[in-house]
């Protein structure tokens, strides 16, 4: 293990287990607690990745997820980002972008075309002829992917969680532990979020050595452990902050929701690369990456390494190294840095070099020597490692997405949150706030003003307490003539690269972020847009608050799309005969959120099943199960009122034990339910409603009659109660037998309902004519429901019964000429179009939609028709939807269309122009594949038009 | 803790709307129920009240209701399950419900798994009581047994508890 | 998601309403111009505003108005929508 130091005192590591893993082939050794990339490096790998246009060598970069020289793939698995994820046993890692091996990549010989290979050149090569890109896209996405992925995939959903508290602070480090202690002790609920595996942020790793932080480490940790009202979880990010203070924290077992009140972002800085030629060899990384590899996993960044600072946090990490026995060849220090860490570098004896000018990074595989210029000489200096402390960016994602406004503060050379929305509040770094002391002030009053916030009390002032000292360079970008200094590590992009973006007008940050591609790679701009926006408020003359900075929007890390999937929670509904269709073997549709039976299988085929039913019902008997119908129950004083009102029949005129259709539009009078009304009583209704309309019905009569102020009650008794069919000719002979009530015509007429005993059970049953035979819908409580039916099915044995299912219910009803909502009427239809006008009483002084319809009435353009098919049925049948054609024009589509056993004919209903709608007129269809058949507008309904069978059976010599 | 839940079967329940229904509570001996509270009444039977004209039933005694005083009853069958061990665990992930404002004795009316239902919520440590409309009973027991068998949040607390 | 806290029900998740359309009284069937009823069925203003709007709560059945500002989306009053009521629309 060439790199790996003697114990630390924070160290994350187990060295009493080693943990093994493959990578490009060959094992490496690691420690239980290890990062891919700390096994990786402290074994002394320094080359981990390929750049993903040059297919240059990378090794480790910022050590925190923040770049992805380090992005691994597993046979399953790309996207495996070595910084952050666990050494595991058995692990087999591979890099990506490369050609042959990461040691030996073809890929690279593209670094000698490079200057062919201009920023945007991509686009402006390729973009024309168009007909080529997929060609060129294609080669393209070969030679620069990232990753291969796994096609063989299975779905996989993580389960989602939601949680609830008051206060969330994302960022558990000094700032973050002193806000929830301070928040906690308001006795509000409070969440701290933190990436890592274990609290504390920067005072574990920049502060590790610092024996004086000590204290303040032991107070922070202890506090926040022993307060029952907080609640740590680790090892998840805050991928994204919603509104209303929702915020989407990723963790391994997927993704948690929280939910707060209010929000504290303590989320620090992102250390930013300073950028000079060669900036991206193995071994130049940043200072804060050196700390981390130091702290957490006692691996050496180098053995011997220069630090080029522009800040005093660069000489604590000379200072790190120093005191792990590591040689630190010189401090290079930009400016002349002041502070305890500079006084105590120097007693240390580090050669300290001040106003140094970084040239450029040696080496043909990792770092070899460094090259700056101090006082207009070169100078040269051999060394395996270059630390760059140059400066930080704020990790402001959170507060971007809640709409914070930022401004760039001269001070601390930092851009700072200046204005915040209601409840979030931030700091620490992120807030320009540096000396640890006061980072912990800062956190505590966030911490306590978010408390405040939850319990709407006044929030006292604010107080700065930035320290008025400059971390970060202004411009800490040096470009050399041979190029090759990378601003951004992801997508390749020099200094060049954004000149050029400058100069070709793409001068503003959103323009030159879109062309360059800059921030646009994996890690989002974490690393590159402070330099970037640097580059372009210097190249055009502007301030960094003029040039602006652009929004960092969710998702924070790339976060799995399982995660994201969540579980999916989609309503079923079944009816209380569902046991019976199941053991029958029916085959299922879907009808809204319900399972109902298309068929049941009895026959060879569907269609011989489905002829099956039908006959049945035509020539004995059949029972299917209508529970899905919407079912309401209206009652109280003004019930016959709110029946007038909504349905366009009159309905308050029905007696006692009477059955009506109900038919109701809209406010513009378009045709939205229909159902059968029933009369229990003066004061109670009950009422069926289409199957998917069900619960906007219930609604919306809900609401009129508070609109409306009525007296009255609705029940949504959908599904309380289960309800059925029985249809045929010898219905009646079948329910004879389970019930003493007298189902004579004279005793139970067409129409009527009776609330009767059948099977030894309370039910209200129906005479309506639904698929054109004498038929009962009968209506039970659910729990009776599937006895009853098996009662019936029983009983019909000797009558031939069946069930029959949706396929053969809509062929019968079609046959009848029943129009269904929303099928055979679309968004705009009226009941003029649908030949309805008999179910528009204009005499009642109001009711929905009435001056809707006074005004439709006159104006009729289509009418809804039956149609017989004139052609070879086998052949040539329409589809639903095709249109009808005369001329050249459209003049109407087909809205329902069957093949009719009993009529042996292709029937169907289709809306047409009314001037093609008389009986008789000849329609032309066009089929799907463009021909035209014929067809003839006939009468409806189209089977029994009397309805002699459902009114009295006579018309079969039935005795009533 | 681990998570248990058991269908159950509660004999008679009644939806009641209408006028006077407040002697129709006084009558069960929970008179003071404030809105959207239940009490349990006799082993495992309860009363909830679901507004001014609207109460909610699961008792085996007849109640003394009629048309004629305005008083409507409608027989309910909803799917009624009880969830034992940390039924808040599994809440979480179906429920967008905040349950830190609920108290012992409160009937929540809650969308869990995009289906409409009710809780009894317990004293601490005692099992959930809950329903939904019975056509959505085999879906929502499914979903939340489903729920139990592939979480990695709720498996990950059970080892805790360990 | 938002939280919206209702009377009764506590602090419930928007994602438990449906939107009922805004608040407003229908003209009367007798007496309304052909001009008026159009407007009141077709013409909607979308211009940001204060409004008053139906929200259903359906694991009640309750409806309820909330006055809502459309610009900002902010819900600034949760009332129960009562029988008998009346708003400046």
């Amino acid at each position: 293990m060439k790199l790996r130091l003697g114990p630390q005192p924070l160290e994350w590591i187990d060295r009493n287990v080693s943990v093994t893993f493959d990578f490009e082939g060959k094992r490496v050794t690691g420690f239980e607690g290890d990062v891919v990339t700390s096994a990786l490096w402290a074994e002394g790998w320094k080359v981990l990745g390929r750049s993903f246009k040059y297919h240059r060598r990378r090794g480790l970069m910022s050590f925190a997820n923040h770049d992805i020289n380090a992005l691994f793939q597993t046979a399953e698995m790309p996207n495996v980002r070595g910084d952050v994820t666990p050494a595991k046993n058995g692990l087999s890692l591979t890099a990506v972008n490369t050609f042959g091996s990461l040691e030996n990549d073809k890929g690279a010989l593209v670094e000698w075309i490079a200057k062919f290979l201009p920023v945007g050149f991509y686009y402006r090569a390729f973009y024309s002829p168009k007909f080529l890109f997929p060609k060129w896209e294609r080669l393209i996405r070969e030679m620069a992917g990232l990753g291969k992925i796994n096609t063989n995939w299975s779905e996989e959903r993580q389960p989602k969680r939601y949680r609830h508290c008051d206060v969330a602070i994302i960022g558990a480090g000094a700032s973050g532990m002193a806000a929830a202690i301070q928040a906690a002790k308001q006795g509000v609920d409070v969440c701290l979020i933190d990436e890592n595996p274990f609290i504390g942020g920067s005072l574990d790793y920049q502060f590790a050595n610092q024996r004086s932080q000590s204290l303040n480490r032991q107070y922070l940790k202890e506090t926040v452990a022993s307060l029952p009202n907080i609640q740590v979880i680790t090892s998840a990010y805050v991928a994204g902050y919603y509104g209303d203070h929702w915020l989407a924290v990723n963790t391994d077992q997927g993704l948690i929701k929280l939910s707060a009140q209010s929000v504290v972002v303590a989320t620090g800085v992102f250390e930013q690369p300073a950028v000079f030629r060669n900036n991206d060899l193995p071994g130049v990384m940043n200072a804060s990456a050196a700390q981390r590899l130091m702290a957490r996993y006692a691996v050496a960044p180098c053995n011997a390494g220069v630090v080029l600072t522009a800040n005093h946090e660069g000489y604590r990490a000379a200072l790190d190294m120093h005191e792990n026995g590591l040689i630190v060849k010189a401090i290079l220090d930009t400016g002349k840095t002041e502070g305890v860490w500079v006084d105590e570098a120097k007693k240390a004896g580090i050669v300290v070099y001040e106003q140094v000018t970084p040239i450029e990074a040696l080496g043909s595989r990792e770092v070899e020597g460094f090259i700056f210029g101090l006082n207009g000489m070169e100078h040269r200096l051999d060394c395996d490692g270059i630390l760059m402390s140059v400066g930080w960016a704020p990790a402001g994602a959170p507060l971007y997405q809640a709409g914070a406004k930022f401004g760039y503060e001269p001070e601390v050379q930092q851009l700072i949150p200046v204005s915040l929305p209601d409840g979030v509040f931030a700091c620490g770094r992120v807030n320009g706030v540096y000396v640890m002391e006061d980072r912990i002030k800062d956190g505590e009053q966030a911490g306590l003003a978010a408390a405040l916030h939850v319990k709407g009390d006044a929030i006292p002032e604010w107080k700065d307490f930035r320290d008025g000292v400059a971390h970060s360079h202004p411009y800490p970008i040096w470009q050399h003539p041979k190029g090759k200094e990378f601003v951004d590590f992801d997508e390749d992009i020099q200094v060049k690269d954004l000149k050029g973006a400058i100069a070709q007008g793409f001068d503003n940050i959103e323009l030159m972020k879109r062309f360059s591609t800059i921030g646009m790679g994996p890690s989002q701009g974490k690393h590159s847009n402070m330099n970037g926006i640097r580059m372009l408020a210097k190249l055009t003359g502007k301030t960094i608050d003029e040039t602006g900075s652009t929004t960092a929007r969710p998702m924070f890390h790339p976060t799995p799309v399982s995660h994201l999937a969540g579980m999916r929670f989609r309503p079923e509904r079944v009816t209380p005969m569902q046991l019976f269709h199941e053991e029958a073997k029916a085959c299922f549709m879907e009808a809204g959120n319900w399972l109902r039976p298309e068929y049941y299988p009895t026959e060879a085929t569907r269609e011989d099943s489905i002829k099956a039913e039908v006959s049945a019902v035509r020539n004995a008997v059949g029972l299917v199960d209508v529970s899905t119908l919407g079912k309401l129950e209206i009652f109280g004083r003004d019930a016959a009122e709110l029946m007038d009102r909504l349905y366009t029949m009159r309905m308050s005129n029905m007696a006692i034990g009477a059955s009506r259709y109900a038919l109701m539009v809209d406010d513009a009078g378009v045709l939205i339910d229909d159902g059968v009304a029933v009369r229990f009583s003066d004061e109670h209704f009950y009422v069926t409603t289409t199957t998917s309309t069900s619960d906007s019905a219930y609604r919306m009569i809900q609401k009129k009659v508070i609109e409306w102020n009525l007296m009255v009650t609705v029940l949504n008794r959908t599904g309380q109660i289960g309800a059925m069919n029985v249809a045929g000719p010898n219905s009646r002979k079948v329910l004879s037998k389970l019930t003493a009530f007298g189902l004579s015509n004279d005793n139970f007429p067409y129409l009527a309902s009776r609330q009767a005993k059948l099977a030894g059970v309370d039910v209200t049953m129906i005479r309506v004519g639904f698929v054109g035979e004498l038929g009962y819908e009968i209506h039970v409580d659910a729990s009776n429901a599937l006895m009853v039916w098996d009662a019936i099915m029983n009983a019909g044995k000797e009558f031939g019964i069946k069930p029959f299912g949706v396929e053969a219910q809509r062929l019968l009803r079609l046959e009848k000429g029943h129009i269904i909502v929303g099928q055979d009427t679309d968004g705009l239809t009226n009941p003029f179009e649908a030949n309805m006008s008999w179910a528009v009483h204009f005499k009642k002084p109001y009711f929905l939609g009435k001056p809707s319809l006074m005004k439709l009435k006159q104006m009729q353009t289509r009418t809804l028709v039956g149609f017989e098919l004139l052609s070879d049925a086998e052949k040539d049948q329409p589809l639903e939807s095709n249109l009808l054609i005369e001329g050249k024009e459209m003049v109407g589509r087909v809205t329902s269309i069957g093949q009719s056993d009993t009529l042996k004919k292709v029937i169907g209903l289709a809306m047409v122009s009314t001037e093609y709608s008389a009986e008789g007129q000849e329609l032309n269809i066009k089929l799907s594949d463009g021909r035209l058949v014929k067809a003839k507008v006939v009468k409806t309904p189209f089977y029994d038009p009397e309805g002699w069978l459902q009114k009295s059976n006579e018309g079969s010599g039935e005795a009533a | 803790m681990s998570i248990q839940i058991v269908p159950k079967a509660f004999p008679v329940l009644m939806h009641l709307r209408g006028e006077g229904l407040d002697e129709v509570l006084a009558s069960l001996g929970t008179s003071n129920l404030d809105i959207f509270q239940y009490r349990f009444v006799a082993n495992g039977q309860f009363v909830a009240k679901l507004g001014n004209e609207e109460i909610f039933v699961c008792v085996e005694q007849p109640l003394d209701i009629s048309e004629e005083k305005k008083q409507y009853a409608f027989q309910r069958g909803d799917a009624i399950f009880e969830l034992s061990g940390d039924w808040k665990g599994l809440m979480a992930e179906v429920c967008i419900y905040d349950f830190r404002q609920t108290q012992p004795g409160d009937f929540l009316m809650v969308l869990i798994a995009g289906v409409s239902a009710w809780l009894l919520i317990p004293e601490e440590g005692a099992p959930l009581v809950l329903g939904c409309d019975p056509t959505y009973g085999h879906y929502f027991y499914e979903t939340l047994v489903r729920q139990l068998e592939v979480s990695p949040f709720l498996k990950m607390e059970c080892q805790d508890d360990d | 998601m938002k939280f919206v806290t209702c009377p009764s029900l506590g602090k419930r998740a928007l994602s438990e309403f449906t939107y009922g359309g805004r608040y407003e009284q229908e003209p009367a069937q007798e007496t309304v111009s052909e001009k008026e009823w159009a407007d009141y069925v077709f013409y909607h203003n979308g211009a940001p505003k204060v409004q008053i709007e139906w929200w259903y709560h359906r694991p009640t059945g309750i409806w309820f108005l909330f006055e809502r500002d459309t610009l900002t989306d902010r819900i600034n009053k949760v009332d129960f929508a009562r029988k008998g009521m009346t708003h400046e629309a």
